[in-house]
């Protein structure tokens, strides 16, 4: 009746890209940025995030785009749907329209809710109120470049599931199962991921919107005790790193930003699809001064040498803080479940984003065989990234000179492409109006 | 091939009996009174002729001692004959003057033998309750509800005439989900009783009872109860669809209904509520939900249902909303320390010492001194133990259910530590997890948790931290995805957008009365204001 199991609102797209994008960056970046950077990987922070808030903006742009190929922007699209539907006007209409968007519609609903609560369906068509992405790539730059963009999505979206399945599985054995297998680890994190994709977003969305503050608050609470043990001292000295090294540990930042590209498939989900950009340029911010938090804290708490050696600091530095008067001597071992639901969180993500392009590529009535081949591949790709420290190397360079360059590449052209189109249009438009 | 298209042919007969029935429920209508006798054939009609109407009767409860049939002489000269058939019962047979069917003998005596049957017609017929049956099976069935039929030579009908029905215990005191303020009246088994409460409470003409028919033999009221102008209509409807999904020889409580109309099957977390409190029925009405009210069941169903609701009581509205805050919140903490409580200690204890200060691991060490069993092992042993503690102590009459509880806790226990059974530690782990699955409030819905714990106890002994992490992660998507007649099981942590996130206002914590104006969810849309507050005068 109310839930519409293909629809998520943007509370849910913004915690889910919250965590989606927090877990790997805060967990590698501070390692990373420091060896690279050290003090100065504050403004290396900063200077990703303003990269990372072209690429939203360059997103938003086709976004809109891809709603404006559907005649109609923001808000005012499932109004009109609802409107056309109902031949409400007025207040009154528009007040229902908006619940009904939301959902509430009455009679119809349930049924359907019903019948899809007995069907494992997965990843179905969502109600379609609009272009999808794979559709407006093919309108703006033909089948076979679209087909294109989508092969090099699912790559991205594949690996990157497969990477963040071995540091998911790493996580875990260093801190929580020394003595476990990463095979079995593993199996059991992608059977979980595969669970939670088989029934659709919604459920996936709810999963996080739940446990966003029951890591968040935690979290925030152990940074702010953190900080008595912080010394500003170790925050300078700034400015001495290289260009190079700046430059860098910038695009470091930056590759740790692209799942945020997973909102371009997330338009015929959401609610509110107009609200989309803005909310991806919101959490990035969000996410990005967590992020300086943290690295500012890391920094002033182990200083660079240190903090360049340690793997993941923020799991030490919680083992390191003192609750006053707390019952545990050591935090670790339950603040590494922040970090297991943020990385499980990107991984479900791989696994739903490349099941949902592989399904649309080749057009599959159900998920099964998508989502099969994705599981497969992702395990692979886990399983060879644990067993070959050369293969996670050239992973780091395909992410930062391949998929970075890539996605931005692709929806530049993308934008281009839609400009020249629409040009097109206008002058076929005034030439016919000029005959006539 | 004949037999089996035969075969065939019958399935698809018994396809279109099951349908025919399914129609028969969905209009409200008495199943076996229409679709049995389709089946069978065999309805007898009710004639003038009062020997005929009582042989067949009588064929159809032969062998049957505790129905009474009288055979009665009316009118002035007493030259006209009646039958009257009844439950043994569920007539006042001691003093027939005071019944309905004493008082009708008595004027039919009075009356000339050509008045009478103008007179049941004219005047019996419309008295409240009192019903014609057409069909000997009808009128059968009517008698069956508890009411005396009778039958008059000219007379062409049955007629059923209402008296006091079967026993049943009255209203009494819940024996589960006390309150500390607020009212003590429980339902009862008489579904007429349960309608009464309901409506005692809520005076209001938009107050719908839909009555149907569920079991094939018991034939077992049930009754739909809601306010018409709050409930999203399509709830109703899927309710009623749902009923119509399934036929069964005999619905003999609630419970068998909820099994029979709930989607996930599997799950182990109800997708009803129930309440054995007139007061928590009429509070999820007021909230637009509606109340499955059964015939021989205490325990009303109430849909849809939610975690959130699982946890709130009726007392939650009656304190302040300090108290009740409190309250709401220890009862979540106690639904999830039900559960992963002993899995906890288990990780604890056996994965991640390091968390546990050097003091309390060395007193534990201590305490586990000489006991021959892995931590797991006395876990099980002791979660067991209490189990059938529990067990044991409800199907025994209530003294001696509380010595269980007394030879179980204590002897048994005390036992078990002095002979290294098990460490004092675990009976603690035990007992604290025993007592937060006691205050969540909802029978049912505890015992979701007790059955998970030991999917945790089995996870953090294998996987410690990781195992727990790994099942909780599972619960949330599998509670993610559950709806209850299509609002999520998680609502309103979930999908709070959908009401302006008013419904938050009352979970963990229930806020002052004045913060709930509006209704939850679950309420059509247009009316959700529950609460105006009027301008105070300066």
């Amino acid at each position: 009746m109310f839930a519409d199991n293909w629809k998520i609102s943007v509370r849910q797209v913004r915690r889910l890209l919250i965590l989606d994008i927090f877990g790997m960056s805060s967990l590698m970046l501070p390692g990373i940025l420091s060896s690279l950077t050290g003090a100065d990987g504050v403004f290396c922070l900063l200077l990703g995030m303003a990269g990372g808030l072209l690429l939203v903006w360059l997103m938003g742009k086709n976004l809109q785009n891809m709603e404006e190929a559907h005649g109609l922007t923001g808000m005012e699209e499932p109004k009109r749907i609802m409107e056309g539907a109902h031949g409400s006007i007025g207040i009154e209409g528009a007040k229902r329209t908006m619940e009904e968007a939301h959902g509430l519609t009455g009679m119809e609903e349930p049924k359907r809710t019903m019948e899809k609560a007995n069907e494992p369906t997965g990843i179905e068509e969502p109600k379609s109120m609009g272009k999808n992405y794979y559709q407006y790539m093919t309108d703006t730059v033909g089948q076979l470049l679209a087909d294109i963009f989508m092969v090099f999505y699912y790559l991205y979206f594949v690996s990157l599931c497969g990477f963040v399945l071995y540091q998911a599985t790493a996580l875990v054995l260093t801190w929580l199962l020394p003595e476990g297998s990463y095979f079995w680890v593993s199996i059991l994190l992608l059977l979980l991921a595969a669970y939670g994709t088989m029934r659709g977003i919604e459920g996936r969305a709810r999963v996080y919107e739940i446990i966003f503050w029951f890591l968040g608050v935690p979290l925030l609470l152990m940074l702010v005790l953190a900080l008595r043990e912080v010394r500003p001292d170790y925050w300078t000295p700034v400015m001495y790193s290289g260009g190079w090294e700046f430059f860098n540990g910038s695009i470091g930042y930056l590759v740790f930003l692209l799942p945020l590209t997973a909102v371009l498939f997330l338009k015929p989900f959401c609610q509110h699809p107009g609200k989309l950009a803005s909310c991806t340029g919101r959490v990035l911010v969000g996410v990005t001064a967590l992020n300086l938090l943290i690295y500012l804290i890391l920094l002033g708490v182990f200083g660079q040498n240190t903090m360049g050696v340690l793997k993941r600091p923020v799991i030490t530095l919680m083992s390191m803080i003192n609750i006053p008067g707390g019952f545990f001597t050591r935090q670790d071992v339950i603040m590494v479940s922040v970090w297991f639901f943020a990385l499980f969180a990107l991984m479900h993500t791989g696994v739903f984003q490349s099941t949902l392009i592989l399904k649309e590529l080749f057009q599959e009535p159900g998920n099964r065989i998508s989502m099969g081949i994705s599981l497969v591949l992702a395990f692979a790709a886990g399983i060879g990234f644990f067993g070959n420290a050369f293969l996670a190397e050239m992973y780091g360079i395909y992410q930062k000179w391949i998929a970075l360059p890539g996605m931005a590449v692709m929806l530049l052209a993308l934008l281009l492409a839609h400009r020249m189109k629409r040009q097109q249009e206008r002058e076929v438009h005034s030439d016919a109006a000029e005959k006539e | 091939m004949l037999i089996l298209f035969y075969f065939h042919m019958e399935e698809l007969r018994g396809k279109q009996k099951l349908d025919d029935g399914n129609r028969a429920f969905l209009a409200g209508k008495r199943n076996m009174g229409v679709s049995q006798k389709k089946e069978d054939n065999m309805a007898v009609q009710v004639t003038s002729d009062l020997q005929e109407n009582i042989r067949q009767f009588e064929e159809l409860f032969s062998d049957c001692a505790d129905i009474k049939k009288r055979k009665i002489k009316v009118g002035k000269e007493l030259g006209r004959e009646c039958y009257i058939a009844y439950i043994e019962v569920a007539i006042s047979n001691v003093d027939w003057k005071d019944s309905a069917v004493g008082k009708l003998l008595q004027t039919l005596r009075g009356l000339p033998e050509e008045e009478l049957v103008p007179y049941v017609e004219q005047n019996v017929e419309d008295i409240s309750d009192s019903q014609p049956f057409g069909t000997i099976e009808d009128a059968a069935q009517g008698m069956l509800t508890g009411d005396a039929l009778f039958f008059l030579d000219g007379y062409a009908k049955a007629l059923k005439i209402p008296d006091k029905g079967y026993p049943g215990r009255g209203v009494y005191e819940t024996e589960s989900e006390k309150v500390i303020r607020g009212s003590n009246e429980g339902f009862s088994e008489s579904i007429k009783l349960n309608t009464a409460l309901i409506r005692k409470r809520l005076r209001s003409p938009h107050v719908k009872v839909k009555e149907t028919f569920v079991g094939k033999r018991t034939q077992t009221n049930v009754d739909l109860v809601y306010l018409k102008d709050l409930i999203h209509p399509g709830m109703l409807e899927e309710i009623e669809k749902r009923l119509g999904e399934f036929e069964i020889d005999g619905a003999l409580d609630s419970g068998i209904i909820e099994q029979l109309t709930e989607k996930r099957k599997y799950s182990p977390f109800p997708q009803f509520q129930t309440t054995q409190r007139p007061d928590r029925a009429a509070m999820a009405i007021l909230e637009g939900r509606i109340v499955l009210l059964s015939d021989n069941s205490p325990v009303a169903l109430i849909l849809p249902a939610t975690y959130n609701t699982f946890i709130q009581t009726s007392d939650d509205y009656y304190s302040r909303w300090e108290i009740a805050s409190f309250t709401r919140m220890l009862r979540y903490l106690a639904s999830f320390l039900a559960m992963a409580f002993p899995g906890l200690y288990l990780a604890m204890t056996n994965f991640h010492t390091q968390i546990v200060p050097t003091d309390l691991l060395l007193s534990l060490a201590a305490a586990r001194q000489g006991v021959p069993f892995p931590a797991a092992v006395e876990i099980v042993l002791m979660e067991v133990a209490f189990e059938l503690l529990r067990e044991a102590g409800v199907r025994l009459p209530g003294a001696n259910g509380n010595t269980i509880g007394i030879v179980g806790g204590l002897i048994i226990g005390q036992a078990a530590v002095d002979a290294n059974i098990v460490s004092p530690i675990v009976v603690i782990v035990v007992a604290l997890t025993a007592l937060c699955s006691f205050a969540v409030p909802n029978e049912e819905f505890a015992t979701a948790f007790r059955i998970l714990k030991f999917l945790f106890i089995f996870l953090c002994s294998t996987l410690g931290f990781f195992g727990f992490l790994v099942g909780m992660l599972g619960i949330l998507i599998h509670l993610s995805h559950m709806e209850s007649f299509g609002i999520p099981y998680l609502a309103p942590f979930v999908g709070a957008d959908l009401n302006g996130y008013r419904d938050e206002r009352d979970t963990f914590l229930r806020l002052p009365l004045d913060f709930l104006k509006k209704r939850p969810i679950y309420t059509r849309d247009g009316a959700r204001t529950r609460l105006k507050l009027k301008k105070k005068e300066k």
